[in-house]
């Protein structure tokens, strides 16, 4: 058990060791709040939605919510294993009397304990100081923490999946972009899922994206039926368990096959 | 073709970091305490020479080297190569001067070595027949043909070697700076390798530098010595002179004469330590 | 100095050794092509809720971002890797190799790469370039035609320019690239803002956007221009050739300072 805290440890102070960094990537985070802010903001102004569904003040504290949350639910382990595997140091992984994938969650979760105090934390007091109106929905904020921790660990499985499958496939980067790409749109990171055209709609239902951002961030910021929440937090019980299963799967048929990119 | 090194000097900021500047980063403020790197050095290396450079880590030998490749400019001082300087002239002096970094390839890793090759000639203005001569000459003392078709990634670290040489040589400079160049390789491809370098010197009056920590390269090729501690010129002169002075200034101290590892290896570790000269 | 012979010898290289890794590049490209592609759909979804955005319609400002979009492609090819690349190659002193050679450095590093990878970005907007043209009234005249030339060829100037001043800055600084997105990104930094008309932000992001990181003349101020809209410093679309002169020229005079710090420091 020590060892794990250690890796959370290490986690925590991999991400602290170049402090501009985190200052850029802070400003970053605000700069693109600004620009969400102002798109949609300026979309509604214009009183030309076609949409009667949606709502100014709703789809706002969406879009800074997620943006919030987003500083930390996001997950760099794709990025890490692949540089693993590019300088051959993930055999060093393996050799160690460790879990790997309790060690790679460990340090996930030391890399978010910095992100939500440096993050997620600087950009709330911000985002209360401008908006000054409450962004959340106080009576489901227990089932919004809920669902935010259960949307970090599909996350973070399915951040583990692909970078697992980077095991046989030996891809690096391209993979990572790609798949960052439709998951920013399917998850409603970006724009709420309920302005999808019925098409995509029906599709982005089956799959475990909008379970990441658009269910965690809808319960907490709009107020939904009690039914309704519980219905969204069973579709998150059922892509953890479905996506640890499948970890389970790759892992054990991926440890057997391991192709390893020497220098 | 001479180098002509007047005064040459380097000093560096080096960046004292408090806990506060940990903090704030990139951000902090800085302090800086100066460190003379090179201090008023100069030096005259005759063309057609084969000069080797010593100096311990740090000492300030490849920052010398540097100044006289064109890569750092120095603080103070100048330095002439055949009678032009790196301010007024770069792309001449480079045009006349190779360089060898034996750490770092100079040819584009993932194709081809021949194809680097055909770059330089026409970065270099290589005419055609004196490309095609200096191909049949290299492949016939460093076996190039073995490896010519192979990019560097897929080559032994000789072979590596042997291609940047050719490289290096192809323009036919009438300098070429040697870094370290057999780090690393192997007895065999140094031997070839060190054959080349004194063939090239001996048909071609290609004055020749070369900085190693390897003392059998430098008995095996050179003729003078450059000694560089801790910024300042040491010893500039023959190896023979070298030896004979050194086994002089001991025999006085009632050294057996077979005692005396007449030995540079030996010479050059008292000097670094400070005794002798 | 024969560039053309030797850009031809730098280019055939640089496909000789992509072709090594052929299906890396097949990858690289399908990635970027889904990529560019999702973000279109994601503009096809916010547009399939909204009629318009600030009195700008879909294929207004779609077309507004294609026109920036073309030339932030061109430019990429040439000058987006090898910015990108410098702090690495400082860092592991391979940069030194590339001051030793008969050419200047910044030219040595231009011509030989080629960065593939804006293919993607480029077809799509010149795609819905065309797409959002068709269905566009534009009154085409032959001085109107010669003003939007004008301007891609000065957004490619500023994008350009501004590449070069962010990777010169790897000559300062060890760990540059987080501040260097911030303006660069493609998706997070500042570049984004002109993807929509930049009179949804406020004065002060308006006015940085247009003479500081002049980002919004790529776009926005030549194509307001053209359709005719309600701009408020229209005038500024005239001077975008000026403006793009002066940061090559910044840039320029930026790069030389930048190495000649490394030549007396080493980084």
């Amino acid at each position: 058990m020590r060892k794990y805290i250690d890796y959370i440890v290490i986690g925590i102070k991999e991400h602290m060791v170049y402090p501009s960094a985190i200052w850029a990537k802070l400003f970053s985070k605000i700069i693109y709040l600004y620009l969400q802010f102002s798109i949609w903001t300026a979309l509604f102004s214009s009183h030309s939605q076609m949409n009667p569904l949606i709502n100014r003040e709703d789809t706002l504290k969406y879009i800074i919510v997620a943006t919030i949350i987003s500083a930390f639910i996001e997950c760099n382990t794709i990025k890490w294993i692949n540089a693993q595997i590019q300088t051959g140091n993930i055999i060093m992984e393996f050799i160690r009397p460790i879990d790997f994938r309790k060690m790679i969650f460990s340090r996930h979760l030391g890399d978010s304990i910095v992100k939500i105090i440096f993050y997620c934390i600087p950009l709330s007091m911000l985002a209360i100081a401008v908006i000054r109106k409450p962004l959340l929905c106080q009576e489901q904020i227990l089932y919004g923490l809920l669902s935010i921790i259960l949307a970090y660990g599909i996350q973070f499985l399915y951040s583990l999946i692909i970078g697992l499958l980077a095991f046989w496939l030996i891809v690096t980067w391209p993979l990572n972009m790609l798949l960052d790409a439709i998951y920013k749109l399917l998850s409603g990171a970006w724009i709420p899922v309920t302005m999808f055209p019925d098409v995509l709609y029906n599709i982005n239902f089956f799959l475990p994206f909008r379970a990441i951002y658009a269910i965690p961030v809808t319960i907490m910021t709009s107020k939904m039926s009690p039914q309704n929440i519980w219905k969204d937090i069973l579709t998150q019980l059922i892509w953890i368990i479905f996506l640890f299963v499948i970890t389970e799967i790759i892992w054990k048929i991926g440890k057997r096959k391991l192709i390893v990119q020497g220098g | 073709m001479s180098i002509e090194v007047k005064n040459l000097t380097k000093t560096y900021k080096v960046k004292k970091r408090s806990n506060v500047d940990e903090i704030a980063g990139d951000f902090g403020t800085r302090k800086y305490s100066l460190m003379t790197a090179v201090n008023n050095i100069s030096f005259t290396i005759p063309s057609g020479d084969i000069v080797g450079f010593i100096g311990a880590n740090g000492a300030g030998k490849s920052t010398t080297i540097k100044m006289m490749t064109g890569i750092l400019t120095p603080d103070y001082g100048t330095i002439s190569i055949d009678s032009l300087n790196f301010k007024k002239n770069r792309k001449q002096i480079m045009l006349k001067i190779g360089v060898v970094f034996g750490q770092r390839s100079v040819l584009c890793w993932d194709i081809p070595v021949i194809e680097s090759f055909k770059l330089f000639k026409d970065m270099y203005h290589i005419s055609e027949k004196a490309y095609r001569e200096n191909m049949e000459i290299f492949s016939d003392i460093l076996n190039l043909s073995e490896f010519i078709d192979k990019p560097p990634r897929l080559l032994s670290l000789g072979q590596r070697m042997k291609a940047d040489l050719a490289a290096a040589l192809l323009h036919n400079p009438e300098i070429l700076f040697l870094d370290e160049p057999t780090i690393g390789i192997d007895v065999l491809a140094k031997s070839k390798i060190r054959d080349f370098i004194c063939k090239m010197n001996q048909e071609r009056n290609t004055t020749i530098i070369l900085t190693t920590h390897d003392i059998s390269d430098i008995e095996a090729l050179c003729k003078k010595m450059i000694i560089i501690d801790k910024g300042t010129l040491l010893y500039n002169g023959t190896l023979q002179e070298l030896k004979n002075s050194y086994r002089n200034s001991y025999q006085a101290e009632l050294y057996q004469d077979t005692a005396i590892e007449n030995n540079l290896e030996t010479i050059i570790k008292n000097i670094y330590e400070g005794e002798f000269l | 100095m024969d560039y053309f012979r030797m850009y031809r010898r730098f280019v055939i290289i640089y496909i000789k050794g992509k072709l090594e890794y052929h299906r890396s590049l097949l990858f690289e490209l399908i990635a970027n092509t889904i990529l560019i592609g999702v973000y279109f759909a994601g503009f096809y979804v916010i547009f399939h809720n909204f009629n318009s955005i600030v009195g700008w319609n879909k294929y207004e400002v779609l077309f507004m971002f294609t026109t920036s979009w073309l030339s932030y492609s061109f430019s990429c090819f040439f000058f987006w890797s090898p910015m990108r690349d410098i702090g690495e190659l400082i860092r592991s002193g391979r940069f030194d190799l590339y001051l030793t050679r008969p050419i200047s450095p910044f030219v040595y590093l231009v011509l030989q790469q080629f960065q593939y990878t804006f293919l993607p970005r480029l077809f799509f907007s010149i795609f819905f370039w065309i797409y959002s043209l068709q269905n566009l009234q534009i009154e085409w005249t032959v001085i109107t035609v010669f003003q939007y030339c004008a301007s891609l060829l000065a957004a490619f100037a500023i994008f350009s320019a501004i590449t070069v001043i962010t990777g010169t800055i790897s000559f300062w600084t060890v760990k540059s690239e987080e501040i260097v997105s911030l303006l660069t990104d493609n998706n997070y930094g500042l570049k984004n803002f002109c993807d929509y008309p930049i009179q949804i932000y406020s004065k002060e992001i308006q006015f940085l956007l247009t003479f500081i990181v002049p980002y919004a003349l790529t776009g926005y101020y030549p194509v307001s221009n053209l359709l005719g809209k309600d701009c408020p410093n229209l005038w500024i679309a005239y001077i975008s050739p000026v403006i793009a002169f002066v940061m090559v020229i910044i840039a320029y005079i930026f790069w030389h300072i930048g190495l000649k710090h490394y030549g007396s420091t080493g980084a």
